[in-house]
């Protein structure tokens, strides 16, 4: 499979969605439960969408497909995100 | 097995279409000659855990190969080697990548992008590229 | 200096081009005027977005190399041979001339002028860009934390920010640049071009308590990097990355 780039990738994709920057959230994997920032999730960001995996078990945990005009976002692969907002 | 030289033009979703590209590979009408089946749709399984949908008919009379040569050269892991389906009447994410089966079904199942937006079907004739296009 | 916080999505906007400063033959800076500028952090970036006449859109992300506290960003850019963004940016874009672009984004690879633990920044290449902003950044809050660059790059004339970085590092103690050249050394170099290893990462110590390490750069070397750090003891969840890789389709 191709390399994975870092959770970098996801935050300006995700920032047009969230208020807040999703790389600095904590997501718990539905899987194995590991719980770690996305910032250090494996990101495939090849067409057709953006798939986020985790690390230890690379299960999917998210899916961005972005069109115009629409966005599907699937966040099944996390059983939580802890977003950090300002005070 | 019997393999073919095949010239094709590619559509992107996302991008414009690649015209002329040529690959070697084995007819799907080859793989499946002999098989009897009631099925009437495919899921195509990637390594990976992709998958991606189409009608079987879609893979027959020519239109789909697995394709494991690109450009005279072996099919790069980045272009979905060592193997790949090739069905270039339908967009490109219809093509699985790094394909590791394909399940004959009777009923039709999403694959992993189509049950995220992207049209079950991908004409890209009719510019079936999301839900509701 | 307190943090903009800016609720509500992220959309497009855009700047104008206020200069270009050549970097290298193949590098250069744009700055970027944007008069209602939040603010960033160190190691944030923007993404940048070209449309063409038929509609055509391709976006790209590039790390923001100035330190907050203008209305003026700079963005350095490498021209990637076969680039869609790089070569158009690195070469065409002129004064004057509209950018649409949005940020900041990120708050991962982010080093906080209020940290005062020592850091280690590893550079692979254009991946030199956010960890500059660090050290501009840095210099600019009169933060004392030693900071190390290690630069790898692969001739002395593709090295960004050389002059800039040998002044500072000149001025200051705190502030350590050393080079790796992969392929061509300059004159009396006195090792053989070579990739980067664990003695030059580790400096001959052993692991720092409380050191941050930042690492940027192409994907390998990024992956490269990180395996040599942690093999000689460096935690690693005290390691942050930014991998420069292929870029996922456009939007």
């Amino acid at each position: 499979m191709n390399a994975h780039l870092d959770g970098n990738v996801l935050a300006g994709a995700l920032r047009e969605l969230f208020t807040v920057d999703i790389t600095t959230a904590t997501g718990q994997c539905v899987s194995c439960g590991t719980a770690g920032a996305m910032g250090e999730a494996r990101v495939y960001a090849d067409a057709p969408g953006m798939v986020v995996r985790c690390p230890p078990v690379t299960r999917v945990v998210l899916r961005l497909v972005r069109a115009p005009g629409r966005a599907w976002l699937d966040m099944s692969g996390l059983s939580y995100l802890e977003l950090q907002l300002p005070t | 097995m019997p393999h073919e030289a095949i010239t094709v033009d590619l559509h992107c979703v996302t991008k414009w279409s690649k015209l002329g590209t040529s690959w070697q590979g084995v007819s799907l009408d080859t793989l499946l000659d002999g098989v009897e089946t009631t099925a009437q749709f495919a899921l195509a399984r990637s390594y990976g855990g992709y998958t991606t949908n189409l009608p079987l008919a879609d893979l027959l009379h020519g239109q789909a190969w697995i394709a494991y040569s690109y450009d005279s050269g072996d099919l790069e892991p980045k272009h979905g080697g060592p193997a790949r389906l090739l069905v270039p009447h339908l967009y490109l994410w219809k093509s699985a990548k790094w394909v590791q089966g394909i399940d004959l079904r009777r009923d039709d199942e999403p694959g992993f992008w189509e049950s995220l937006g992207y049209h079950n079907y991908g004409d890209p004739w009719r510019e079936q590229r999301y839900w509701g296009d | 200096m307190a943090r903009a916080a800016v609720l509500g999505r992220l959309t497009w906007q855009v700047g104008t081009v206020a200069g270009v400063r050549d970097e290298t033959p193949t590098a250069r800076t744009i700055m970027l005027d944007v008069p209602d500028w939040p603010g960033h952090q160190a190691g944030q970036h923007v993404d940048v977005r070209l449309t063409a006449e038929d509609g055509y859109s391709a976006q790209r992300s590039y790390s923001i190399a100035s330190a907050p506290g203008s209305s003026v960003l700079e963005l350095t850019v490498q021209r990637l041979p076969d680039g869609e963004v790089s070569p158009y940016l690195a070469e065409v874009l002129a004064p004057g001339d509209p950018l649409e672009f949005r940020g900041p984004i990120g708050g991962w690879f982010v080093w906080n002028p209020e940290s005062t633990g020592p850091v280690l920044l590893v550079a692979g290449g254009s991946g030199v860009v956010p960890l500059m902003a660090m050290i501009r950044t840095r210099a600019m809050s009169g933060n004392r934390a030693p900071f190390r660059l290690v630069y790898s790059v692969r001739a002395p004339d593709t090295a960004l920010f050389a002059g800039e970085l040998a002044n500072r590092a000149r001025a200051d103690a705190g502030l350590d640049v050393t080079y790796v050249y992969t392929r061509s050394t300059p004159p009396g170099w006195p090792e053989p071009a070579g990739r980067i290893n664990a003695d030059i990462l580790t400096a001959g110590q052993r692991a720092q308590p409380g050191l941050s390490v930042f690492v940027c750069g192409p994907t390998g070397f990024v992956e490269a990097t990180a395996d040599l750090l942690v093999d000689a003891g460096q935690e690693p969840r005290t390691i942050k990355t930014e991998r420069f890789g292929p870029t996922g389709g456009q939007q």
